[in-house]
């Protein structure tokens, strides 16, 4: 184990200042005033909890909201994800796979993180499901 | 050695926390989850397989009886250091999830019917919730449980009332000797008292409470005392389940198979004596053997000094945290009311992120839930950041905590 300094924290990859960025302004972080689905996940491990809304129109995702009570990683992924999806078609959004999203995150991520960057795509997951 | 306690010189003690090759500067604060081993266990362990190890209450070769005798030996010092009147209350198990379930499954849902009450806590460890809602699915029973206050304590006042609104209803009350989030030290005397008032028996979990403080069965008056060997500097695999002798004879067996018969026939058979009805297969006799040594470890700085240290430690983690704006400490605020840890959380951070910042800091804590989703819902907060110490912790490492958390909070908001 290597300790690290404020410096190194900042440097290395799963702080590092764009990531923090996301994670203090993220996108589509709120909710919809209409929606075509609204789905909930929790990760019965740490608590996270992400709420994923999709508004539909002709296939198309129009737009998006997530919002939730979830760590830097699940929030980060979650406007990064939310971002691809938008004017996307359902069945395109469908095809985005977990290797997909951890590389739009483009960090290295420890098993138990995995798992928070992957909620929000478990989230719309199911909300495709229910479509 | 009551003046001589010295948590620098117990650390020389512990392997893994001078480990500059994998551990340099490693703060360990989860505690509460699992203790570090002193060297004392590992060699305890490393010896019976070095020179000791055959199977228990086998052979008559003289190997295979100092094997037994190890064995035992430990039954007898874990009842001498819980004050159980007779070893053979004492039987192994896994750890305390294991020994809750037999006490539910063993005996307490032969004792209930659809109607009776069980008695359980809303903010205990899932182990110690779980079991009981099974057993009131499968008789009928009906779960009830105790809340927390907003200080994180449980009123006698409440409990009163329950067993006198549920008169000769609660035939099982379930609880926790210390809680693995909030601390909160629970009145177990005083509750088994109104329990025996009201005729039902008591089983305490005591994961959080044996490996802290001088625990005596007897004078608390319960009835089932469960507790893990690997929070108290054994091995993990290695549990107990302390019951009363007269209750024993109730158990049904958890088990079938060698080792816990009287005499088996083609399609009968009969069980063996007490406790060894209950250990049927080869037991964990390397976990019986480093539980016996971790048992001399702590007797040797003595328990009431284990005690005092935490009480010291936690009493300056409360004062340090409580200084930093935004965090919020969950349970009592007074140390003598806590066993030796400290859950908190702070505005606008999620503990996951405070816990991974600190471990790249070397300071190992928890963050999420702790098996305690009832409670977390009871509080309105999705997770929390546990610290909790143990012998070998100083304040220089919760001076290091409290600098590490300082920065985190400036990293992330």
């Amino acid at each position: 184990m290597n300790v690290m300094n404020k410096q190194d924290i900042q440097n290395d990859s799963l702080y590092r200042e764009q990531l923090l960025e996301i994670y203090k302004n993220p996108s589509n972080r709120g909710s919809l005033a209409s929606s075509s689905v609204k789905v909930t996940e929790k990760n019965a491990f740490c608590g996270d909890v992400v709420t994923l809304e999709l508004e539909i129109e002709n296939g198309v995702i129009k737009d998006v909201a997530f919002d939730g009570d979830a760590c830097m990683v699940a929030i980060a992924s979650s406007s990064l994800l939310t971002e691809e999806i938008k004017g996307k078609t359902v069945e395109e959004a469908g095809k985005i796979t977990k290797e997909d999203l951890l590389e739009m995150l483009g960090v290295e991520l420890t098993t138990s993180r995995v798992k928070c960057a992957i909620l929000i795509l478990e989230a719309l997951q199911s909300a495709l499901k229910q479509l | 050695m009551s003046n001589m306690f010295d948590a620098n010189k117990i650390k020389k003690d512990f392997p893994i926390l001078n480990d500059p090759k994998f551990n340099e500067g490693l703060v360990y604060l989860d505690n509460a989850a699992t203790s570090q081993k002193p060297q004392q266990v590992i060699n305890a362990v490393s010896d019976y397989y070095s020179h000791h190890n055959a199977n228990v209450h086998r052979g008559i070769y003289e190997l295979s009886e100092r094997a037994t005798n190890m064995y035992e030996d430990s039954r007898a010092k874990v009842a001498k250091f819980i004050s159980a009147k007779h070893p053979e209350e004492i039987i192994f198990t896994k750890g305390v999830t294991e020994s809750i379930n037999r006490v539910a499954f063993c005996w307490v849902i032969q004792h209930v019917k659809a109607g009776d009450m069980i008695m359980a806590m809303e903010s205990d460890h899932h182990s110690n919730l779980i079991p009981w809602q099974q057993v009131a699915e499968r008789t009928g029973a009906k779960l009830e449980v105790l809340q927390v206050d907003e200080k994180g304590e449980i009123s006698l006042e409440q409990i009163k009332q329950k067993f006198d609104e549920l008169a000769g209803k609660i035939k099982i009350v379930a609880i926790s000797h210390a809680s693995n989030v909030l601390g909160t030290i629970f009145p177990v005397k005083e509750i088994c008292k109104l329990a025996k008032e009201a005729g039902a028996v008591v089983s305490v979990d005591g994961a959080q409470a044996i490996p802290h403080m001088k625990v005596n069965v007897e004078s608390l008056g319960c009835d089932f005392y469960s507790f893990s060997g690997h929070k108290m500097l054994a091995p993990t695999g290695i549990g107990v389940l302390w019951e009363r002798k007269e209750l024993l004879q109730e158990m049904i067996p958890y088990e079938y198979g060698g080792g816990m018969i009287g005499e088996v026939k083609t399609h009968t058979s009969t069980w063996g004596e007490i406790p060894q009805r209950f250990e049927a297969g080869t037991p964990n006799i390397e976990g019986a053997v480093g539980l016996s040594a971790a048992i001399d470890y702590l007797e040797g700085i003595g328990m009431e000094n284990v005690r005092k240290h935490e009480i010291e430690l936690t009493t300056y983690a409360l004062e340090k945290l409580g200084e930093i704006e935004g965090l919020t400490i969950l349970g009592p605020q007074e140390a003598e009311k806590r066993s030796g840890l400290v859950s908190f959380i702070i505005k606008k951070i999620h503990p996951h992120d405070i816990a991974a910042i600190l471990s790249q800091k070397g300071i190992a804590v928890r963050s999420g839930q702790h098996c305690t989703m009832p409670l977390h819902d009871r509080l309105g907060i999705s997770a929390s950041v546990r610290a909790s110490f143990y012998i070998y912790n100083t304040k220089e490492d919760v001076d290091k905590l409290i600098h590490e958390l300082k920065e985190a909070k400036k990293l992330l908001s």
